[in-house]
């Protein structure tokens, strides 16, 4: 899997206790306007903004959710990201560019 | 020229491009002596506003229209937005209507008003200003008021919120504060373009939907779902008046 990083502009807020996705700045051009994302999500998201790698992302949910089956740990990460990168909230490294 | 008006308390200072404009705003802004203001449409903003109201439109009509958007920004640094609802006074607390244009909010208040008269009182009949403040949320009235233009001076406190949709049968249940949360969202006029105001939008939404009472109204715009409202809402403030 690339690199992955948040697209400039999505930002990660919380609303009585529910983690949303909101779309300012250049992004609002792009990304729909606002989403919701789960516990877990939120929590791969924040990863993602502390600089993690691909690669860390996995080891990391399996800590944090003592998960015991990596399978199922890895089909939910890659649905959440996949999902993301779909509706355009996070790039992949170099995306951007590409696209520019 | 330089004209003043009040949102919620707060003063906004607006450079009209067009000085008839301020016709439209109820109160109608008073002209002040000084040159510094808070809002002037940019071009782009004016000209994407005229592609979206009707052909016949009057520039004025357009400017103040176009307004909307930047007014609910410039309101966020009081934490305070504009929310697209019908908004009303029933028993000291502000009710909200929730819903895509066309959807039946003004048909309900309206029929209620027609079915039991004096009971209720219009804040805004489109677009009320909503406020966040230290230990309670608070409705003001705003100067756009949709096309039936009914609207008040009243401001009032949170009381609750209900989003409308048309189905072929009336009913009337209570959602928790997450099935709100992108309902109103979606109806904020406010759309961030930097990160501080996606936050204090999301501050506002959370205190707003911890100071409500949270319904979903199935309707036919029938004198029976008002009905249903007003006995609904009614129960909600028998409650909290024995709280």
């Amino acid at each position: 899997m690339e690199e992955l990083k948040i697209r400039p502009g999505v930002i990660l807020t919380e609303i009585c206790g529910e983690h949303v996705l909101v779309a300012a700045k250049e992004a609002r051009e792009v990304c729909p306007y606002v989403s919701m994302i789960s516990e877990s999500g939120a929590f791969i998201w924040r990863q993602i903004s502390r600089g993690a790698k691909s690669s860390d992302l996995l080891p990391l949910v399996l800590e944090e959710y003592e998960i015991e089956d990596p399978e199922q740990a890895k089909t939910m990460m890659n649905g959440f990201i996949r999902q993301m990168l779909e509706s355009g909230y996070l790039l992949e490294e170099g995306e951007e560019n590409e696209k520019e | 020229m330089v004209y003043q008006t009040e949102f919620a308390g707060h003063s906004l200072r607006y450079s009209f491009k067009k000085p008839n404009t301020r016709y439209f705003f109820r109160p109608i802004p008073r002209r002040v002596e000084q040159n510094e203001y808070d809002l002037r449409l940019t071009e782009e903003q004016f000209s994407r506003m005229r592609k979206l109201v009707p052909p016949t439109s009057t520039d004025s009509y357009t400017e103040y229209r176009a307004l909307i958007a930047p007014t609910a920004r410039k309101l966020l640094h009081w934490d305070c937005c504009i929310l697209h609802a019908v908004s009303f006074v029933y028993r000291e607390k502000a009710w909200l209507l929730i819903g895509p244009s066309g959807i039946g909010k003004s048909t309900q208040y309206f029929n209620w008003q027609r079915l039991f008269p004096g009971e209720i009182t219009m804040i805004s009949g489109d677009m009320p200003v909503i406020e966040l403040r230290k230990d309670a949320f608070w409705i003001h009235p705003s100067p756009w008021n949709g096309k039936e233009r009914v609207c008040s001076r009243l401001s009032a406190p949170l009381g609750g919120l209900v989003l409308l949709s048309q189905e072929g049968e009336n009913r009337m249940e209570r959602v928790t504060e997450k099935e709100m949360i992108l309902p109103v969202l979606i109806h904020l006029l406010a759309r961030p373009e930097e990160e501080w105001e996606a936050r204090a939008i999301a501050r506002i939404v959370d205190g707003m939907l911890r100071n409500a009472a949270c319904w979903k109204l199935a309707n036919k715009g029938d004198d029976d779902s008002t009905a249903l409202l007003r006995g609904r809402i009614g129960e909600e403030a028998d409650l909290r008046g024995r709280a």
